[in-house]
């Protein structure tokens, strides 16, 4: 098993402000996925669904059955927690706790907590007190408890951010050679990006009880179906600015910008729009370039990894942008001319959301 | 002309060293970054120079008089911790009265500080919100000034943006680096951050960085320099993020030529440089946005690494590596994934840092012809 759709899905806590409302998805089997947004943004809310510790309108099926009705200890779910839930026992016992009500020899209950202990590097520690751990080791001793079900699905709650910053990298790369070793349906949720991007393939970014995109990573970040995404995914993030679409062009006020063809039907609707292009993807130039938009550079910001970031000022001073790249030979007040590269230029209506295109 | 002076400062806590030898001037209207990991010393740094607590050896001079012995409320300095809260009953021109209200200033002068402040800051139009009713942005705003507000001669901040959330921390660095610059303001700052990513987005042309490292200056100097030239090891290994990675190599010879060597595929030659080279072994480093994952020309030596993982970064892609049995980071910079076990990358010579290995410091970024220059 593991296939998980939902449909329709609402839910509020106080019969008043739905906590997340309208959600469609369908996680696939085997696949790795993430639920990534700000605190607030109903992620948890969502999980606590699809474990069934809330009951919402509309429907959760697993694998094409309706399962909405169904008890937490009836759905083929594995979980982990943001803190590390240990019992007061042995590593050992800990992982054979779950193996506890198996019909399976006690040779083979061994066997399975002794491949896991191997897969999660907590052989060496079988024998200590799990309370008396770190954090980070605590909860590899969780991972390796919610793993040896042999649940066909897993959902991490955060499950990095109570532990020491300085073990982080470690534990994530054990989840992530487990998602590699251990085929089944992961569901991670996040508000840290980096994780979200890191370990899982398609991600789902919600905001106010929604989601707003549910894509695959490199998606995400290349193509925001949102402004808000566009935002908050990438550091710094999407420049965003409005225009209005004039004589066949994109009219910026102090410049403009040729409007595509396939993208003029589109606009005959949205007269405003704003614009989204991420700071990389400018390309800047020290000369006068036809078609080129003269800026001039009012702020360098140094940043760490051999770049730069310019921050830009149009014409009349009505726009700015930010650029990012390796910008060594720019000084502040030194005028620019700044390509904007059709394709990496998404448009967006004045409420965020993305112009199909 | 000197603000502040520190001569000698030395801080035991228990019978541990906290502070050792600080000695620095601090020119008035200047701005510096002191960098330091967690329990370098800033926070004791700071609450000497307040007045919180005393030092055990050294002398403090303010404006050029010694105020070792006096009070922190007869010093003129402003501190701004990292858990600054804001009044949450008080209205946001109340919260940046507080301070003068303290010392019994009179209401005339209270309005016309708490004006003009909130004007430099450009929230003039917030004073009679509720605190509840700001923004995280407009919230730290008020802190900066209900901090500037007070008089002061020297005004510390304290990690101001640590408990920030990202988005937050990339647009306030920028925006306290206006404030603290913009005309009127007659403040002089020392600013505390454990991030070097923050200290970069904070400097300007001429502001400095004091490196702290348990309890001692280990270097200080203009901050941009700090990263294009690491003054050694220890800074590198320390505050860039990801942190350079270290090949040990010793001199060796092979026919007319010598070779700083550390593996097969890391040598670099160094016979045009010999003169340079007085001992046997060095420390070469290389910053993890120099492994480029394109082949660019022929002067780049491929290197085949294992791949342990590859983090997605929202500025780009950390990868951790394994080479010749140690850890290697590399950053390339677009998010992006990259599959498989094993990683082709390319590095170009002129991007190593030659570094002594019994002091430490840096010897010169390696070049592959000599242009006569140290």
């Amino acid at each position: 098993m593991a296939k998980i759709e939902l449909k329709n899905i609402a839910y509020s806590y106080n019969g008043k402000i739905n906590a997340v409302e309208n959600i469609n998805l369908a996680f696939s089997k085997e696949g790795r996925y993430s639920l990534l947004g700000p605190s607030g943004c109903g992620k948890t809310t969502l999980l606590k669904i699809i474990i069934g510790l809330l009951h919402p309108q509309g429907k959760v099926f697993f694998d094409g059955q309706d399962m909405t009705d169904t008890s937490v200890e009836d759905r083929d779910i594995a979980m982990l927690f943001q803190f590390p839930v240990v019992y007061p026992m042995s590593v050992f016992e800990n992982l054979m706790f779950p193996l506890q009500r198996k019909e399976i020899s006690r040779k083979e209950k061994e066997k399975k907590v002794l491949k896991i202990a191997e897969l999660l590097e907590v052989k060496p520690m079988l024998n200590e007190q799990a309370n008396k751990l770190s954090l980070a080791d605590a909860q590899t001793v969780a991972l390796g408890r919610a793993l040896i079900k042999g649940a066909g699905v897993l959902l991490l709650d955060e499950p990095l951010s109570n532990v020491e910053p300085e073990k982080r990298l470690a534990l994530r790369v054990k989840i992530k050679r487990i998602q590699e070793e251990e085929k089944k349906l992961y569901i991670y949720v996040t508000h840290d990006q980096s994780e979200a991007l890191t370990l899982s393939d398609e991600v789902a970014v919600m905001k106010h009880g929604k989601v707003v995109q549910f894509d695959h990573k490199e998606k995400i970040y290349d193509e925001p179906a949102d402004l808000f995404v566009g935002y908050f995914i990438g550091s710094p993030g999407m420049n965003i600015f409005k225009g209005e679409f004039k004589d066949d062009r994109l009219d910026f006020g102090d410049f403009t910008l040729p409007a595509f063809t396939h993208l003029q039907k589109s606009l005959e609707r949205h007269k405003k729009f704003k614009v989204g292009i991420r700071p990389e993807y400018l390309r800047i130039s020290k000369e006068e370039r036809k078609g080129w938009i003269p800026f001039t550079c009012d702020e360098i910001e140094e940043k760490a990894g051999g770049v730069r970031l310019l921050y830009l000022r149009s014409k009349n001073n009505q726009n700015e942008i930010k650029a990012l790249g390796s910008y060594f030979d720019i000084s502040v007040k030194d005028r620019l001319w700044v390509k904007f590269p059709d394709e990496r230029v998404k448009i967006y209506d004045e409420e965020g959301k993305r112009i199909v295109t | 002309m000197t603000i502040l002076r520190l001569e000698g400062i030395e801080k035991r806590i228990f019978r541990k060293e906290i502070l050792q030898d600080i000695s620095i001037q601090i020119k008035k209207r200047s701005f510096t970054v002191i960098l330091g990991s967690m329990g370098a010393g800033k926070t004791t740094l700071f609450k000497i120079i307040a007045g919180c607590i005393k030092p055990n050896k050294g002398r403090i001079y303010l404006r050029g008089e010694d105020v070792t012995d006096l009070p922190p409320q007869k010093r003129k300095v402003a501190m701004v911790f990292q858990t600054f809260n804001l009044y949450p009953n008080l209205t946001v021109y109340e919260n940046i009265a507080s301070p003068l209200r303290a010392v019994h200033k009179s209401n005339h002068e209270i309005k016309k500080k708490v004006l003009t402040q909130a004007e430099i800051l450009g929230i003039s139009s917030l004073l009679y919100k509720h605190v509840y009713e700001l923004s995280g942005g407009e919230g730290q705003r008020v802190l900066i000034a209900r901090a500037l507000v007070k008089e002061a001669d020297i005004y510390l901040f304290d990690e101001p943006l640590t408990n920030l959330d990202y988005k937050l921390r990339e647009g306030m660095a920028r925006e306290m680096k206006n404030i603290l610059s913009a005309e009127g303001f007659e403040g002089t700052i020392l600013y505390a951050t454990p991030n070097y990513e923050e200290a970069l987005s904070m400097s300007t042309t001429n502001s400095n960085t004091i490196l702290l490292q348990n309890g001692r200056i280990i270097w200080s100097g203009p901050t941009l320099s700090s990263y294009l030239k690491p003054p050694c090891i220890t800074f590198a290994e320390n505050f860039p993020s990801p942190p350079m990675n270290f090949f040990e190599s010793r001199l060796i010879e092979e026919k007319d030529d010598v070779y700083l060597f550390a593996n097969d595929d890391i040598k670099l030659k160094v016979t045009h440089l010999k003169d340079v080279f007085q001992e046997n072994e060095y420390i070469l480093g290389l910053y993890p946005y120099s492994l480029h994952i394109e082949k660019k020309d022929e002067k780049m030596i491929p290197i085949i690494f294992n791949l342990i993982l590859v983090e997605v970064n929202p500025s780009g892609t950390t990868l951790h590596l394994e080479y010749d049995g140690k850890k290697v980071t590399g950053f390339l910079p677009h998010p992006q994934d990259l599959k498989g076990k094993q990683l082709k990358l390319f590095i170009y010579p002129h991007d190593f840092f030659i570094f002594s290995k019994k002091t430490g410091e840096l010897i010169m970024k390696y070049r592959s012809i000599n242009n006569g220059k140290n």
